[in-house]
């Protein structure tokens, strides 16, 4: 389903892959969350509507990290600890953000920065270690 | 909000935007809230206020838990409780905040409804503890002095006015004599009253089970018909004591004993000048019944129900005008209940009272 306004939506790059099936669907939905809420935000839905989306990322963002430091912990990732630090960071900031209710184009910006940035700069980093350790992350694979 | 009293609130968080976020939901309410991202002078701060919360964030340069320490050393804070904030997925502190003891823990993201109600909840209860702490100890006084200061002279005033009573009874001054003896019956009245209340303080206080020994009735009884025989001696009425066999129950002597003279002067209260008093106890299967009757006054059947309402009823006048307290009926009936017991009323108004306490055999 095609959307006619796709100028605004964030198309999903290489650059994101992890090389892990599933974090990178779950990569996926999160950035279908994010075009979603902008969408919503273009459209002038109500502050209602936005404040839901705001918590349906809100619950994918805790349900996501989860299964990232669960990654992590399975394969044993050196940097584990220092990366779980990074995800209750973000959780503080989301909690900061998400009462900017006077305006919501500031979430958009956060929450598309946190994207890319944590995305590309750290999420990407497990990639590298797998690669170079040769690990087995076939249990990441989408098997449905 | 639960009351209108101020309650004070310190936050520690290392980052100020948390900071001026929680502070902001408080803006309309009786919270008052000091904020600070340093530990160091969190700890100083505590060492000059009391303050009824803390909302401290666990993740910080020092440690959440340690900074809790830290505060709780000032004895101003040594009681304050703390509600800590975690991230969502910090399962590990958040485990671990429950474990030390702490009275919540909110989780970032939080719902803002959920942080307002847990902080003002939590504050106002600690809020109320402290006053019923101030409450307790102000009744504990009250009744240390009770105990001490205002009972002991009644022992000598008892035993000096026996004394005038008995070495006057053979004088010809039957003035003399009747005031002696209303010194003696009031001194002795005052004496229970006491007792009764300080019975029925340390009955609230404690269910003091283990205490509980093998009490012979019948020696309690003779005890307690030996210290009203003069009031009952001065309305003129013949009170009996019915000896028979000799019966245990198992429970504690001194409650047991300030609940059989309150219903032996309760009945010479209600009964008039030249009636009769008896008392008994005797053994029916698993029970001792104690059973006391008069020919007094008599109650009728609202009186009876309303005798055991939680909160002292108006005290009936007796007689002869003799004054009660309305406490020491409740406090015999919670005696016999903490002895597993009951009571019994047999009452008709004109004609008398009978009634039957029932206290579980000793065995």
């Amino acid at each position: 389903m095609k959307e006619n306004n796709t100028a605004e939506n964030i198309a999903w790059e290489s650059k994101f892959d992890t090389g892990i099936e599933r974090i990178d669907f779950e990569h996926r939905i999160f950035l279908e969350l994010i075009n979603s809420f902008k969408k919503a935000l273009d459209h002038n839905r109500s502050k209602d509507e936005l404040v839901r989306i705001i918590n349906e990322i809100e619950a994918y963002t805790i349900f996501h990290f989860t299964s990232e430091e669960n990654f992590m912990y399975a394969i044993k990732y050196p940097d584990y600890k220092s990366h779980q630090m990074l995800h209750f960071d973000l959780l503080e900031q989301f909690n900061v953000a998400k009462y900017e209710k006077e305006d919501f184009s500031y979430f958009y910006e956060f929450i598309k920065n946190w994207f890319f940035n944590h995305t590309i700069n750290e999420d990407t980093k497990i990639k590298s270690y797998i690669i170079t350790n040769n690990i087995d992350n076939h249990l990441y694979n989408i098997t449905i | 909000m639960i009351s209108n009293a101020l309650v004070n609130l310190l936050i520690i968080d290392d980052k100020q935007e948390n900071l001026s976020l929680i502070s902001s939901f408080f803006d309309e309410t009786n919270v008052v809230i000091k904020t600070t991202t340093s530990p160091a002078e969190a700890i100083s701060v505590c060492k000059e206020i009391e303050f009824d919360l803390f909302l401290i964030d666990i993740r910080m340069p020092v440690d959440g838990f340690e900074v809790y320490r830290l505060l709780k050393e000032s004895p101003k804070n040594a009681l304050t409780p703390v509600i800590f904030l975690a991230e969502k997925t910090d399962s590990e502190n958040i485990s671990k905040a429950f474990n030390i003891g702490c009275r919540d823990v909110l989780t970032k993201p939080f719902q803002r409804e959920e942080l307002v109600s847990k902080i003002t909840i939590h504050s106002f209860a600690h809020v109320q503890q402290k006053k019923i702490k101030a409450l307790m100890s102000a009744k504990d006084n009250i009744f240390s002095i009770i105990g001490h200061d205002l009972r002991s002279p009644y022992n000598s005033l008892i035993g000096f006015s026996q004394l005038l009573v008995e070495k006057l009874d053979a004088t010809e001054n039957l003035e003399v004599i009747k005031y002696a003896k209303i010194i003696n019956s009031l001194a002795l009245k005052n004496l229970e009253l006491l007792d009764s209340l300080l019975g029925y303080a340390k009955n609230l206080e404690k269910e003091d089970v283990a205490a509980f020994e093998k009490v012979i009735v019948t020696t309690i009884i003779s005890d307690v018909v030996q210290t009203t025989q003069p009031a009952a001696f001065l309305k003129n009425i013949q009170l009996n004591l019915i000896i028979g066999e000799s019966v245990v129950v198992f429970g504690k002597k001194d409650l047991i004993a300030t609940m059989i003279r309150n219903f032996l002067s309760n009945a010479i209260k209600f009964t008039p000048e030249g009636g009769r008093v008896s008392i008994q106890a005797k053994y029916n299967k698993d029970w001792v019944e104690i059973e006391i009757s008069d020919n007094g006054i008599g109650m009728n059947k609202n009186k009876i129900d309303a005798i055991f309402k939680a909160t002292p009823t108006v005290p009936t006048t007796g007689t002869s005008g003799e004054l009660g307290t309305g406490y020491g009926l409740l406090l015999s009936k919670e005696i016999i209940d903490k002895h597993d017991g009951e009571i019994l009323f047999d009452s008709e108004e004109g004609v008398g009272t009978t009634i039957k306490i029932k206290l579980p055999r000793y065995k």
